[in-house]
């Protein structure tokens, strides 16, 4: 009687011994974006100038495996590319596998559409402390009034995304304790030299030894808007009552053709990380500044 | 009693022979080379009676089994966007099945027994892959990297939006496809434009289409823009032609009423 459910338990096992050879595996690295990188001036209301350092001045950093990264094609160093099709177009970089740390999400309301990393706003405070106070560029309402209320905006965003947590909000980086209380849960560390440290896994890379682990974060611009955000993307919008917006999300081919995203201003990969066995941890440094 | 039922009626359900899904061979090539075609101005386009004595009507047959079958032709950049439209046998409407609201006109299911399906692509010759006439292949390259690892390059340059935005994408059967063509800065430059043969009439296995390339921007093409495709009907009593002038005059309802053998029950 026991026999057929032994048998079935060693089938179900066998399952999960099964190789299947895939040329493909999981790179997990750190990511160091330099000081320099987190650091804007901020203007007060008053004129004053003061020096901020924070990780939400970290935009959202991409990261590849391609075949090679050469100088020369640009003035920065880039990936090798394909043919080039179209003479105003770059070439394809065929990258074998990527990833980012942290991507575009909605914080709700249109005016912050494409401006807010996941993994950089541990709380509604600072996102309004951010845009309203450093970026000058204030979070405003449906019906263009600034908004200054967190209570508000979080009803808000509860509302907007028919959310009763914080764990359902994407934008916000916290993590919930036992206790109930919510603490931060960013994406980033500042390390003893000042610079922030990531942790990030690049799944279902193809394997092809020599390859390289290059990538560069897309800073804010003095606008305070992003490159790689395309804003024409429908993202979790809502199309009722007078709303009517794209909510934004990142372009699809950004690793693909990096050219056309990287301007003045984003920290990029000056050696890119040379991987020899599957099992290396590449540490990626982005100390390139492109200015 | 019931026993005896059972395998009787579970029997009365394979009646069918699927004869119908079985390719009628014909003399029509699978494979077809139209040479090289001339490009419309936009003048000539413009004005439908010239316009229709300057289309392309062919007609392809049924390819062997695991082989692609189609046409191909070719044109000469003309430092200008073309656009180029094909339009396969017959017509094709979903019928309107709504018990409010119904629209009259689609009343009637379509008849699909001449309906056949091409699916189109566009190179610069120096990419196709295939042997006019002969074999029918596509724009895909190959790029092998400084690791020695490769990847397929696709040199189509039709790129269709799908329903959903997606690319590519085709439209489906008896439907019209069109492309536009940015031949800028090359002048007398060859492209070829593959039709592959996606599915064939299931009345005579000859799908029979119209074709033009013109000089301008694909607008306002659809089901009437290139008249009279269907050309060659097995039994002379369907006239797949007709049914396409009732299509593009919105008298499909009369049509239909009139000629029900050429329309499905209402």
């Amino acid at each position: 009687m026991r026999s057929p459910f032994l048998l079935l338990a060693s089938a179900t096992l066998c399952g999960c011994s099964f190789d299947e050879n895939l040329p493909e595996i999981e790179i997990v690295g750190t990511v160091t974006v330099p000081r320099a990188a987190a650091t804007r001036t901020i203007t007060d209301d008053e004129g004053h100038e003061s020096e901020v350092t924070d990780v939400r001045f970290i935009g959202p950093v991409y990261l590849g495996a391609f075949p090679d990264v050469t100088q020369g094609a640009f003035r920065y160093p880039h990936p090798d590319m394909g043919p080039i099709l179209d003479a105003a177009y770059p070439g394809d970089t065929y990258p074998y596998g990527g990833t980012s740390v942290g991507r575009f999400d909605f914080a709700c309301l249109e005016s912050v559409a494409c401006q807010v990393t996941t993994g950089r706003f541990a709380s509604f405070e600072q996102i309004l402390e951010y845009f309203n106070e450093w970026a000058d560029d204030p979070v405003l309402d449906p019906y263009g009034e600034e908004v200054t209320s967190v209570r508000y905006y979080e009803q808000y965003c509860f509302w907007y995304y028919y959310a009763t947590s914080y764990d359902e909000l994407g934008f916000l980086a916290v993590e919930r304790q036992e206790d109930g209380t919510w603490v931060p849960d960013l994406d980033f560390e500042e390390n003893e030299d000042g610079d922030f440290v990531a942790e990030f896994s690049m799944p279902h890379t193809l394997y092809v030894e020599g390859m390289k682990i290059w990538g560069w974060v897309d800073s804010p611009s003095q606008a305070y808007t992003f490159s790689t955000c395309d804003s024409d993307r429908p993202g979790p919008a809502r199309y009722d009552y007078d709303m009517n917006f794209e909510a934004g999300g990142s372009h699809q081919d950004i690793l693909n053709y990096p050219s056309l995203y990287i301007y003045q201003g984003d920290w990029i990969v000056s050696e890119a990380w040379q991987m020899t066995s599957p099992e290396d941890k590449p540490e990626i440094v982005l100390d390139f500044a492109y200015e | 009693m019931n026993r005896t039922l059972l395998p009787l009626v579970l029997l009365s359900a394979c009646d069918r022979s699927g004869d119908y899904l079985v390719p009628v061979e014909t003399d029509v090539l699978p494979v077809l080379e139209l040479g090289e075609l001339y490009v419309l101005t936009p003048e000539e386009w413009e004005d439908r009676s010239t316009r229709e004595s300057l289309v392309t009507y062919a007609e392809v047959g049924a390819p062997s089994p695991g082989e692609r079958g189609g046409a191909t032709f070719t044109f000469l950049g003309v430092d200008a966007k073309v656009c180029v439209v094909v339009d396969p046998e017959a017509v094709f409407w979903n019928q309107s099945v709504a018990l409010q609201g119904q629209l009259e006109s689609y009343a009637w299911p379509d008849n699909y027994l001449d309906d056949g399906d091409l699916d189109m692509s566009i190179g610069l010759s120096a990419n196709y892959t295939g042997s006019p006439g002969i074999e029918l292949g596509d724009f895909e390259g190959l790029y092998t990297d400084s690791l020695g690892h490769s990847a397929t390059i696709e040199y189509d340059l039709c790129e269709m939006v799908g329903y959903y935005s997606q690319t590519p994408a085709h439209a489906g059967r008896a439907t019209v496809e069109s492309c536009e063509i940015d031949t800028r800065g090359r002048a007398g430059i060859e492209y070829t434009v593959v039709l592959r043969t996606f599915s064939l009439p299931m009345d005579d296995s000859i799908l029979s289409f119209a074709t033009a390339v013109y000089e301008g921007a694909c607008a306002n093409i659809d089901e009437c823009t290139l008249p009279r495709e269907a050309k060659k009907p097995l039994d002379p009593d369907y006239d797949f032609a007709g049914l396409e002038q009732a299509y593009c005059a919105n008298e499909m309802s009369a049509y239909c009423h009139d000629n029900p053998y050429m329309c499905g029950d209402p």
